[in-house]
């Protein structure tokens, strides 16, 4: 991380639902979970990932609507299985965003973003085959 | 663990005494670059802590920030003092519990 980031955070209130940008500020999903190991020694847990995307996001929600959110997601992305993962050594900044040195499109994060633009975006005439400057 | 399996569930200490639930976790940079949790922030109202209004956010007029005081009361209790997180509650030591 950067000297700039905060030594002191509030994790529900600064990390979760913040937008997360690529090294290139694209957009690349959002926090919607932290991943927290508890270390050999004993000592507090160390945030160890960031999870993103259809499965975190349910777990999140947990009971019912979580299922629902979990049942409707795997409807219209059945291509998409794993949660999106993102190794905490591999954020760069916290601010208004998390910046991540990880390139968008081998994240696993932004799977719903991915699937509208493959299904609706190229689609449309005059978008062009990427949407890589309407959706900086 | 993740964090979503830490906020919002309520904190017992360890006489089974409720002391609110968890709003927010700090944690700090402990060697530049890892996130280590230091404390849970627990309280009894968390409307206004979700708001980004609680006790430690808000510094405006007197009258203002005495009525968040009174109605967001909030107290952190530092991680060392977590005994055990279940599924249904986290318990912390007696002596480090909220006033």
């Amino acid at each position: 991380m950067s000297p700039s980031s905060p030594e002191r955070l509030r994790l529900g209130l600064q990390l979760l639902d913040r937008q997360i940008v690529d090294r290139e500020d694209r957009i690349a999903g959002k926090v919607d979970d932290l991943e927290l190991t508890e270390p050999g020694d004993g000592g507090a847990p160390v945030v160890t990932a960031i999870l993103s995307g259809r499965g975190a996001l349910a777990h999140r929600l947990g009971g019912r609507l979580g299922r629902i959110a979990e049942a409707l997601s795997r409807r219209l992305l059945p291509q998409e299985t794993e949660d999106g993962r993102i190794e905490w050594d591999d954020v760069v900044s916290i601010g208004s965003c998390v910046k991540v040195d990880r390139d968008r499109d081998e994240l696993a994060t932004a799977t719903v973003e991915r699937a509208v633009r493959t299904a609706f975006i190229e689609r449309i005439p005059g978008s062009g085959k990427r949407g890589t400057d309407a959706d900086q | 663990m993740r964090i979503s399996e830490l906020l919002g569930k309520p904190v017992v200490d360890q006489a089974d005494q409720r002391l609110g639930v968890v709003h927010d976790v700090v944690a700090v940079r402990d060697d530049g670059t890892r996130l280590r949790l230091e404390a849970l922030v627990v309280g009894h109202r968390g409307v206004l802590e979700r708001l980004g209004l609680g006790p430690g956010h808000v510094h405006g007029p007197p009258l203002v920030h005495r009525a968040v005081h009174r109605i967001a009361r909030t107290g952190e209790i530092p991680w060392a003092s977590v005994v055990r997180v279940t599924e249904a509650n986290i318990v912390v030591r007696r002596q480090d519990s909220l006033n």
